[in-house]
């Protein structure tokens, strides 16, 4: 290993150590300034499961602004059948309900509500949403359902005792990257998005060129108010920074992307989109090897 | 001389030596032929001589010609006792090759596949117990796929396979070896990899890696470990199955692995043992053998067997031993 510069060693040793907690990631850190980047693997398209809210959030807020839409328009949302565990906000609800569409954005981004961004989504549809990823020059990024779609996944369809087959399913995908049995799986059918794609999205939120900067602080307010804590933000909250992100979660898929502003003023986006090789449905000690691969990687560019 | 001969023997066709007989007559008929004399081919074979005369007749009275001209001062070889003599020494040479294999397959042991974890003393107990029962005995050490193989190809004659607990003839409790003493029974789910490790004193079961021996990398312990391992959260990492037990072990006294194995094990390589409680986890072993026989004689020494394997009898049934087809 003589002549390996230090980042080598260090994404070498991440590496290893996700491997070691049978996670296959690919984790960019980009500083938003100076635009300096690290990965661990090389860009592949994934199934992005909930992170696909940016990007609709971002489709909304822009027509709100714009004065397309009407924020404080009430959305009648009817009870849905999502009840099940890990399930937020609306999604959980039994009884019709009328929310502004302000607040069911919010419900989408903070608390990753189902149910309320396929309402978004019967408002402005993927197609639009497509065109304006366009618009915005961000690559990589691929919506084609609503989220309604990843609620019907083998798992859903077992008992609890043999919930496992349905992860033993997801991992025995063919290679990153390729196509899956399970459709909500599978890139060329799924929502996907790309580790630099998905950063360039923060890079434009953060650092707006395109898009309006009220709506990129909208956005990046909402973001910071992310109620889902328990992925990447150990590892990056404290006092001195804030810590704003969105999760997707979905079978053996663990991603989670976002930005630490730093109270120099430094801000680096951290994309770490992951699948496990391991059939468990809770893996807290992947959770934990995948913050601390990140902030490693963090930790190089400041 | 032919039509002598058909006057002679007409009466008698009907007449068959045993076979036994026949042997016997066909070794005084070479003896006599090869020292050209009754009375020497008589004293060559152990026998009177009176009755090898009856023998050599009985012969001629079978075949229907005479295999000797009896001369003056001994007997010579009719040409049909010369066609005959070949066929002669053949099923004599035949039958004393048969009489040396029955000895050999007398003695022949019964060999016996056993887990490579039994010690040399162990096995050396029950060998010379099964030899004090008449029966040799000759064990080979192996591990489990190979026991398997090599009884269903039939290189050998009985194994001890392994097989869940709850089908065994003897159960091999299974806890967790380490370098220094351990707190007490473990739970898989105290291996758990915590976000902020407790400092303190004694070892600290967070995080560390459990390894299995040879002898466990098998669907009912192996696979039952790593559920328990998913479920309880512990990183994929942490059950580790090695290619070799040198391996395992050096990586428990290296590292400060946890080793899966018995007590008996555990005090074989120095180590201290606790039991595992959450998931307990047993090792079953069955006596199978390619004859009922070998399955009834090998089955007399259970306890011994118990010994070797560092287990018990199962309480449960005796339904483990088995003949394969």
């Amino acid at each position: 290993m003589n002549g390996m510069n230090d980042e080598a060693r260090v994404i070498h040793d991440i590496n290893a150590e996700l491997a070691s907690a049978g996670l296959n990631a690919n984790i960019v850190v980009r500083d938003l300034d100076s635009r300096r980047e690290i990965s661990t693997s090389t860009d592949a398209a994934m199934p992005i499961a909930s992170v696909v809210k940016i990007p609709i959030a971002l489709a909304l807020l822009t027509r709100i602004s714009e004065g397309d839409l009407d924020g404080s328009q009430p959305i009648t949302i009817e009870p849905e059948r999502f009840d099940t565990a890990g399930q937020t906000g609306t999604s959980r609800f039994h009884h019709p309900a009328q929310i502004a569409l302000d607040d069911l954005v919010m419900l989408s981004v903070c608390f990753s509500d189902n149910t309320a961004t396929d309402a978004l989504l019967d408002i402005v549809a993927p197609a639009e949403i497509q065109s304006d990823l366009d618009r915005l020059g961000v690559r990589g990024i691929h919506i084609r359902h609503h989220l309604g779609g990843l609620l019907q996944t083998p798992l859903e369809s077992l008992p609890e005792s043999e919930a496992h087959l349905a992860y033993d399913l997801a991992r025995s995908s063919p290679s990153p990257g390729a196509g899956h049995r399970i459709w909500q799986l599978d890139v060329s059918r799924a929502n996907v998005g790309t580790a630099a794609g998905l950063t360039d999205l923060l890079q434009e939120i953060w650092r707006p060129s395109r898009i309006d900067p009220a709506v990129a602080s909208r956005l990046r307010s909402l973001m910071a108010g992310n109620i889902i804590r328990h992925r990447l933000a150990p590892d990056f909250a404290s006092d001195a920074t804030t810590w704003s992100s969105k999760t997707g979660t979905l079978l053996n898929l663990r991603h989670e992307i976002g930005v630490i502003d730093h109270a120099d003023g430094q801000s680096i986006a951290v994309t770490a989109l992951s699948e496990s090789s391991n059939p468990a449905s809770a893996q807290p000690a992947a959770e934990a090897a995948l913050g601390a691969a990140a902030r490693a990687l963090h930790n190089l560019l400041r | 001389m032919q039509s002598k001969t058909d006057q002679s023997f007409s009466i008698s066709k009907t007449y068959i030596i045993p076979g036994m007989d026949l042997i016997e007559a066909c070794r005084t008929f070479t003896a006599v032929s090869e020292l050209g004399s009754m009375t020497l081919g008589a004293a060559a074979s152990g026998i009177p001589q009176p009755v090898a005369s009856r023998r050599i007749a009985g012969l001629e009275e079978q075949f229907g010609a005479r295999l000797f001209d009896r001369t003056g001062r001994g007997v010579s070889l009719t040409p049909f006792g010369q066609d005959m003599l070949a066929s002669a020494k053949r099923l004599v040479d035949l039958a004393d090759a048969m009489m040396l294999d029955a000895d050999r397959a007398r003695l022949r042991p019964v060999s016996l596949a056993v887990p490579t974890s039994c010690t040399t003393r162990d096995l050396a107990v029950l060998t010379a117990s099964v030899i004090s029962a008449g029966v040799h005995i000759d064990i080979h050490s192996a591990p489990p796929h190979r026991r398997t193989e090599d009884l269903s190809s039939r290189r050998i004659r009985a194994a001890l396979h392994t097989v869940p607990e709850s089908e065994g003839t003897w159960r091999v409790d299974l806890g967790c070896a380490h370098r220094a003493p351990l707190p007490g029974p473990v739970r898989l789910s105290a291996l758990r990899r915590s976000r902020s490790p407790v400092s303190g004193r004694g070892p600290q079961l967070s995080g560390m890696r459990l390894r299995l021996l040879i002898e466990d990398d098998v669907p009912h312990v192996r696979d039952r470990i790593r559920r328990a391992a998913e479920v309880a959260g512990l990183l994929p990492s942490q059950v580790v199955t090695d290619s070799s037990d040198p391996a395992a072990v050096a990586a428990v006294l290296g590292d400060g692995d946890l080793l899966l194995c018995s007590s008996v094990e555990a005090e074989n390589l120095g180590l201290h043992w606790s039991p595992l409680i959450e998931p307990t986890i047993a090792r079953g072993y069955s006596l199978a053998a390619t004859s009922g026989d070998d399955v009834s004689v090998l089955g007399r020494f259970s306890d011994e067997i118990a010994d070797c394997l560092g287990g018990v009898r199962a309480v449960a049934s005796e339904g483990g031993e088995r003949e394969i087809g």
